[in-house]
C-alpha cells in the first residue's frame, strides 16, 4: 500500500522534505509504522514530539494501516 | 424618557454603542442579544505578542466588555514586525500595560484589567477564575502544559493558537467535554532543540491569521453560534495557503492526571516537565506530578528499589539502579536530561542525590518526596 505522509513544523527541519511517499508491504500500526520511520528513515526524530493523523484523523498507536492513506506527521509549535 | 441613555449598564447599550455595533447586531446570528452577549463577557489574553495582540484588536473592536492581558515581557523593536498594536514610542515599556493604552483608544466601552506579570502556577488559578474564556498567545511549551491545566482545572473553554516559521495551528480545548491541550500533545518535545520566534523567525503576517481567528472562535464560543473548533486541530499553510483540519479526541486518562493535579497545582514546575531545569526550585517531586512525568524523554527516572518492592513503577523513561550498582553506572546520572530519583521512603535518594551530587560536581538532581510507599495514594 501507499502511504503519502505530509510532515508539519520542526519535523520538516529532520525529514528535510514535507510531503512523501513510502510504500509499506503488510498492513502495520501507528507504533509499529512511527518506530519504522525512526529507525530506518529518520533516526534524528527520536525524542520529537508529534501525533500521527491517519486521512484527517488523529490516531491512538495500535490503530492498523491497511490500505493506502495520508498520514500527518504533527509536532505541537510554541511560538506566539 | 432617554434618561438612561446616559447610564448604560450591562445589560444594555449606550446610544453611542448601538451606532458602534450596528453591523453585528443586523446580523441575524447576533443581535442584541449577541451583542449583549458580548458585552457581559469576560476573556483573559495570555501574552499580548504575535497572537495576542491582534486578537485583543478584534475583541476589543466587537465589544467583549471585560478584557484581561497578562504580559511580563518588554516591547523590544524586533517585535513591530507582526506585533502592529505597538509603535516605536513604545519600546521597553510592558507590553499588557501599553497594549491596554492604545486598545482603550480604540474602544472606550471596553474595561480592561492588565496584569503586568508572569503568568505562574501560583497565580494562575485565581486568575483564571475570574474570567468566562480563556486564549492562549503565549510563545512556549511551559507555560502552554500551564495554561491547559489552569483551564481545566478552573473549567474554562480555552482557544489555543500557536505558530511556527510559516505554519500556524488554532484548536479551542476543554470545552462542552471535547479534548484538552494534553489528549493532543500529551508529551512535550525533546528540551534543548526548542527554539523561539527570536531564534527560528517567523513570518510576520501568520501571527495576524491565527491570532484574529483565535479571535472568531471566542467570539463565537461567547454567542454560542456556528460550529468551533472542538474536537478539531486546524494547520494552516501561508506558503501553500492551505488549512488542513485534522479530528482529535478526548483522553479520559489525559484529563483526570490534570485534574488530579489540583491539591498541588500551586507546586508544579512546570519548566521541569518541559525539559527545562532550574535548580533554584524545589528538588521534591510530588507522586503526582511524576505520574506526569513518565514516558516524557526530557527526563530519566532512576528507580533505586530492588525488584521486588512494591508498587512498580513503569515508563519507557524509568531504569532501576540498585544501591549496590550505583558506583558502576554512575555514568548514567552524567546526561542532559533531568534526573529524578525514586525510592521507597524518600531515604535512599536523598542520600543518592548527595553522593551523585558531590561526585559529579552537579546541583540539579530532582526526588520522589517520600518515596513510593505515598505514590498513588
Amino acid at each position: 500500500m501507499n502511504l503519502n505522509i505530509k510532515y508539519f513544523g520542526r519535523i520538516v527541519e529532520i525529514t528535510g522534505v514535507d510531503e512523501e511517499r513510502l510504500e509499506c508491504s503488510d498492513s502495520i500500526n501507528l507504533a509499529e509504522f512511527r518506530s519504522l520511520l525512526l529507525s530506518r528513515y529518520y533516526p534524528d526524530l527520536k525524542g520529537e514530539s508529534f501525533q500521527i493523523a491517519v486521512d484527517q484523523e488523529v490516531k491512538s498507536e495500535d490503530f492498523r494501516i491497511d490500505k493506502d492513506c495520508e498520514l500527518a506527521i504533527l509536532p505541537p509549535f510554541a511560538g506566539g | 424618557m432617554q434618561f438612561y441613555h446616559h447610564l448604560p449598564e450591562a445589560n444594555m447599550l449606550s446610544r453611542d454603542e448601538n451606532k458602534r455595533y450596528s453591523r453585528h447586531v443586523i446580523l441575524d446570528k447576533v443581535g442584541m442579544e449577541g451583542q449583549l452577549k458580548l458585552k457581559a463577557a469576560k476573556v483573559l489574553v495570555i501574552g499580548a505578542g504575535g497572537l495576542g495582540c491582534p486578537t485583543l484588536q478584534y475583541l476589543t473592536a466587537a465589544g467583549v466588555g471585560t478584557i484581561g492581558i497578562i504580559d511580563f515581557d518588554k516591547i523590544d523593536i524586533s517585535n513591530l514586525q507582526r506585533q502592529i498594536l505597538f509603535t516605536p514610542q513604545d519600546l521597553g515599556k510592558n507590553k499588557a500595560e501599553i497594549a491596554a493604552e492604545h486598545l482603550k483608544q480604540l474602544n472606550e466601552h471596553v474595561i480592561f484589567q492588565v496584569y503586568p506579570e508572569r503568568l505562574t502556577a501560583e497565580n494562575a488559578l485565581e486568575l483564571f477564575a475570574a474570567y468566562d474564556l480563556v486564549i492562549d498567545g503565549t510563545d512556549n511549551f511551559s507555560t502552554r502544559y500551564l495554561v491547559n491545566d489552569a483551564a481545566v482545572l478552573t473549567n474554562k473553554p480555552l482557544v489555543y493558537g500557536s505558530i511556527y516559521k510559516f505554519q500556524g495551528q488554532v484548536s479551542v480545548f476543554n470545552y462542552e467535554n471535547g479534548p484538552t491541550y494534553r489528549c493532543v500533545f500529551p508529551i512535550p518535545p525533546k528540551a534543548g532543540t526548542i527554539k523561539n520566534c527570536s531564534e527560528i523567525g517567523v513570518i510576520g503576517v501568520l501571527s495576524g491569521i491565527i491570532g484574529t481567528q483565535q479571535a472568531n472562535e471566542a467570539i463565537k464560543i461567547t454567542l454560542g453560534i456556528g460550529t468551533t473548533l472542538s474536537g478539531h486541530l486546524l494547520i494552516y499553510d501561508a506558503l501553500k495557503a492551505t488549512y488542513m483540519k485534522v479530528a482529535v479526541k478526548k483522553s479520559d486518562d489525559e484529563v483526570q492526571k490534570t485534574l488530579d493535579l489540583k491539591a498541588s497545582f500551586k507546586t508544579q514546575d512546570y519548566d521541569l516537565f518541559c525539559g527545562v531545569n532550574t535548580a533554584e526550585k524545589s528538588h521534591e517531586i510530588t507522586g503526582e506530578y511524576l505520574k506526569q512525568l513518565l514516558n516524557n524523554d526530557n527526563i530519566r527516572i532512576v528507580d533505586l528499589r530492588e525488584e521486588w518492592e512494591e508498587p512498580q513503577l513503569e515508563g519507557s523513561n524509568v531504569e532501576r539502579i540498585i544501591m549496590s550498582e550505583l558506583q558502576e553506572k554512575m555514568d548514567r546520572f552524567k546526561t542532559d536530561k533531568i534526573v529524578v530519583l525514586v525510592c521507597q521512603t524518600g531515604t535512599r535518594s536523598n542520600n543518592v542525590k548527595q553522593l551523585v551530587e558531590q561526585t559529579l560536581q552537579q546541583s540539579d538532581i530532582k526526588e520522589l518526596k517520600g518515596g513510593m510507599e505515598k505514590y498513588g495514594k
